[in-house]
């Protein structure tokens, strides 16, 4: 007996949708290859009786209504108020049909967080999202942004959840119109057998920018999917990650980058603490389009094992269709540096103060990519708070 | 301060150094001269405690206590400073951070209070004109994109910042112009006093003219062949290293 969604306009237009029927992705299939989901088999999500996320999202939008650079709104609303918008972009930006939480999400939801941010508006207060107050076994969020031209909004996602068993398989799309501007975060730190499914799906017009910063701690399972199209010539896309992971942490982020305008760039940085016995997987494609001419990409993967039982597998693909690119990709991953503890040593610090500032200083290049100052020492706080458990 | 009897290394079952014997003593420069492979960097690195060697007979006594079983960072606490002869980068980890993690991890040790973050800058501010350097550097990782005379001159900055008792400074000169190389210098020399003592291990006679050893030795082989005065160096830079041996 599983949740049955209130009908209303969105789970109408949701029921119109062509939505195909998915069984759970195994390693033959080629995203899923480096990913066990067997452990999903035991789960049964269909137990999932309740939508805890409506007062969640009246809370939301009533936090920010006065900020009149913005439209938020529930889903549900966004159907009638910008109805163009919803059904050229909704579950597409993000495709449903080839992607079975894709599918999962929309069979739960019943609605979700739209966010217009107006024409030519600079919304400098960080927009955040806040889940950690959540204590539900299930949480299926759904967030979808736009932004309008020459915008330039700060937006954040928390997920610090205390619920130990919690499932959370969220959606969250992204438009930006041209000359629009996003710093987009995300944290994550879950309790060590919490279950975490995110998909990020976002659509680039001309000349717009962004930078995605991804950071995980916690959770037996992580799954960050990201589906970038920079669709605009001189778009530019920064994909940044951190994980600093402990126990048997599992977390793979997997994203796919498809250049399909000429004169863009995209970068990305994505690091990683495993210690004992946590898995990581960075499996990453960049696609360039044949009309993209004068694309410039770089895939950077930068992992750090703590423990013999620690591993990850790291995959940065590049996928070429035009001449007149510049492409670069590099993996690296190995213990601590034993010549930067001895320098460290030699100036009295111990070894585990010494292996304390080396590792400080990988995140830091990680989290000097965000602009946001307040969103930066939250964040620091949160590395320090992970690297003294590991 | 300082005394080695017998020091026999080796590496991989190679031996370096091969009976050495110094005795260095408060508010001395020691100066120690010799050709690539003669085993220089193995004394600075056994002094400062590294364990990629084994010490297969003799001491090294520090203020009179054996430090043979102390780690880098113990030796570090008690007084003994390291400058490396190839400045590690460490990507990430900005410069305020480190040297004050440095100082307070000292200060600590001396029970001390740990400065904080204005009493530092204040310090750190005195010592950065000492060695030609300006603040822009303090927000920079350490060594990261550094020349090699910015990487010789942040050494010479950690060394006069923790103070040490003894200081190894290994090929601190090389990499350096003349101009540099008068800056490092008088940082050095502003920091002798008659308590502390150096060890300037060095190819070239020119740091030699502005630190004004007392006493400057020549390794050959991993051994000691000559101990004499600063003419000895001059003596080197004129004949060589073969007219020693002869």
């Amino acid at each position: 007996m599983y949740y049955k969604a209130e009908t209303n306009d969105f789970t109408k237009f949701i029921s119109k949708m062509d939505i195909p029927v998915l069984q759970l992705p195994n390693h033959k299939d080629e995203e899923w290859r480096f990913t066990n989901l067997d452990f999903l088999k035991d789960l049964n999500v269909n137990d999932y009786t309740n939508n805890p996320l409506d007062i969640f999202y009246k809370k939301f939008i009533s936090k920010y209504s006065n900020i009149k650079e913005l439209d938020i709104l529930l889903i549900n609303e966004a159907i009638k108020k910008y109805p163009d918008i919803i059904k050229e972009y909704f579950s597409k930006i993000y495709n449903h049909k080839k992607d079975f939480f894709c599918l999962e999400n929309l069979k739960f939801i019943n609605n979700g967080i739209f966010i217009f941010v107006k024409d030519n508006s600079n919304v400098k207060l960080p927009i955040e999202i806040d889940l950690s107050d959540l204590n539900d076994s299930y949480i299926f969020p759904r967030i979808f942004i736009y932004c309008s031209k020459n915008s330039d909004l700060c937006f954040t996602e928390k997920y610090q959840t205390k619920n130990e068993q919690c499932y959370t398989n969220i959606i969250t799309e992204i438009f930006l119109s041209d000359n629009s501007k996003l710093e987009y975060t995300k944290f994550q730190n879950e309790p060590n057998s919490s279950i975490h499914f995110s998909g990020l799906g976002v659509l680039q017009n001309k000349n717009s920018y962004l930078n995605c910063n991804t950071f995980t701690y916690g959770s037996k399972f992580t799954r960050n999917n990201i589906f970038l199209k920079i669709n605009g010539e001189g778009s530019e896309s920064k994909l940044n990650g951190l994980s600093i992971s402990n126990n048997s942490n599992f977390v793979d982020n997997h994203s796919i980058i498809q250049h399909s305008a000429p004169n863009s760039i995209s970068s990305e940085l994505y690091k990683g603490i495993y210690s004992k016995k946590s898995k990581g997987v960075f499996d990453s494609r960049v696609i360039v389009d044949k009309i993209a001419s004068n694309t410039s990409s770089e895939q950077l993967n930068n992992n750090i094992l703590l423990s013999k039982n620690a591993s990850v597998q790291s995959n940065p693909i590049l996928e070429i269709n035009t001449d007149d690119v510049s492409c670069k990709h590099g993996s690296t991953t190995g213990q601590i540096d034993d010549e930067a503890l001895f320098y460290l040593n030699c100036r009295g610090l111990d070894k585990l103060k010494a292996q304390q500032v080396l590792l400080n200083g990988f995140c830091n290049e990680f989290v000097e990519n965000i602009v946001n100052e307040n969103l930066k020492l939250e964040l620091n706080e949160l590395i320090n708070h992970s690297l003294n458990s590991i | 301060m300082l005394s080695i009897k017998n020091l026999n290394v080796s590496v991989e079952d190679k031996p370096i150094l091969n009976g050495i014997n110094l005795n260095v003593q408060p508010g001395e420069v020691h100066a120690i001269m010799g050709k690539n492979g003669s085993g220089k960097s193995t004394l600075s690195n056994v002094i400062a405690g590294k364990d990629t060697y084994d010490i297969n007979g003799g001491s090294i006594e520090f203020c009179g206590q054996d430090i043979d079983d102390l780690s880098p960072e113990d030796r570090a606490l008690q007084g003994i400073f390291l400058s490396f002869q190839y400045p590690i980068a460490l990507p990430g980890v900005n410069n305020t951070y480190f040297l004050k993690s440095a100082l307070n991890a000292k200060r600590k040790f001396n029970n001390q209070e740990e400065l904080d973050a204005v009493e530092f800058l204040k310090l750190i501010k005195s010592k950065l004109q000492q060695v030609g350097m300006d603040e822009s550097y303090l927000k920079r990782a350490v060594n990261v994109g550094f020349s090699g005379g910015e990487k010789k001159r942040n050494e010479i900055l950690q060394m006069i910042t923790l103070d040490p008792k003894l200081a190894i400074l290994d090929e601190t000169d090389s990499g350096l112009d003349i101009d540099a190389l008068k800056i490092v210098a008088d940082g050095i020399n502003k920091s002798r006093t008659s308590k502390n003592s150096f060890i300037v291990i060095t190819h070239y006679q020119r740091m030699l003219n502005y630190l004004k050893p007392d006493f400057v030795h020549v390794l050959i082989d991993g051994k000691i062949v000559k101990t004499g005065g600063p003419e000895l160096a001059l003596d080197l830079e004129a004949k060589g290293y073969s007219n020693i041996t002869d």
